[in-house]
């Protein structure tokens, strides 16, 4: 085992993160709100068609609510970490919302069961 | 001090680790000293769940702490001038979370790093700590009949370790909870 591999191996730095980061309290999915989820609908659609939604389209569906209130809401799914913002390319001006693997393992949850409705109605 | 070096220098951990796990030790001693209905068993033991933490973070430096900890309650509170007795017990305290963080490294069900830990895995590690902890306590306290009923001191010992565990971990969701929002503001 070469020193990098035992530094690594003896880290309590890294530890103690992974640690906090298990007992940090999160949102489940059962616990958001529908408009909450009908934007996480909107963000997965927007990367199922690989083109992920900017902050400001967002804000910008109003059958959803005002600006205010899809913030929040955008908040709600960031913090449940459903969701996360990031650059994309070059692109540092905008911000696009993409799926996080929770979220995308949401999704891929609904997926089965999906399929499990149907085999199981033939 | 320099955070580095506490992370990084194993004597430097050491050293914090055993002062800041002696304090919570000294702190419950004083504050529970009521709550002890069996030798060696309170009935809510938070350096236990302490204990876990520490030994699942720092490892063996961990461990060693716990063992200079107990040693010292053993000899100066618990069982003054029982050497034999303290020495094992100090042992026995240390080998519990030692042995739990081992027997889930060695399965895979945690990784070095403890990266992906979940709750619920965290939860059972707890469970087994504390039975091996209860375990190892009370044996060694039957065998120097230092008590006559082995079956209640497991009995108290194990709920106020499991007690422990969870208030532990409990009060640090609580804290990282009360911490993200005051950050966010």
């Amino acid at each position: 085992m070469n020193e990098a591999d035992n530094h690594m191996k003896n880290n309590y730095y890294i530890n103690f993160l992974n640690l906090v980061k298990a007992l940090e309290p999160s949102v489940e999915i059962d616990q958001i709100d529908v408009t909450s989820k009908l934007i996480l609908d909107e963000i997965a659609i927007g990367v199922a068609k690989e083109k992920p939604m900017t902050v400001s389209e967002i804000m910008g569906l109003k059958g959803l609510g005002s600006p205010a209130t899809l913030h929040r809401k955008l908040t709600i799914l960031l913090d449940a970490k459903l969701v996360q913002a990031l650059f994309l390319a070059n692109n540092r001006r905008t911000k696009y919302m993409t799926l996080t693997k929770e979220g995308e393992m949401h999704f891929n949850r609904l997926s089965q069961a999906m399929q499990s409705v149907q085999i199981s109605n033939g | 001090m320099n955070t580095q070096l506490f992370w990084h220098n194993k004597a430097v951990t050491y050293v914090v680790v055993t002062l800041v796990f002696g304090t919570i030790y000294s702190l419950n001693i004083l504050l529970t000293a009521p709550l002890l209905l069996a030798p060696g068993a309170h009935l809510v033991h938070l350096p236990s769940g302490f204990k876990f933490l520490l030994v699942l973070v720092f490892g063996v430096i961990g461990a060693l702490s716990v063992f200079t900890v107990s040693l010292f309650a053993a000899l100066g509170f618990y069982f003054a001038g029982m050497v034999p007795l303290s020495l094992e017990l100090a042992f026995a305290n240390a080998l519990a979370p030692l042995l739990t963080t081992k027997f889930f490294k060695d399965h895979g069900w945690i990784k070095n790093d403890l990266a992906d830990l979940k709750w619920k895995t965290l939860l059972i590690m707890g469970l087994l700590f504390s039975a091996l902890n209860t375990a190892g306590n009370q044996m060694l306290l039957y065998w120097h009949e230092m008590t006559l009923n082995l079956a209640d001191g497991m009995a108290i010992m194990f709920i106020g370790d499991i007690t422990g565990v969870l208030l532990v971990f409990g009060l640090i969701r609580v804290a990282i909870s009360g911490f993200t929002r005051l950050r966010k503001r």
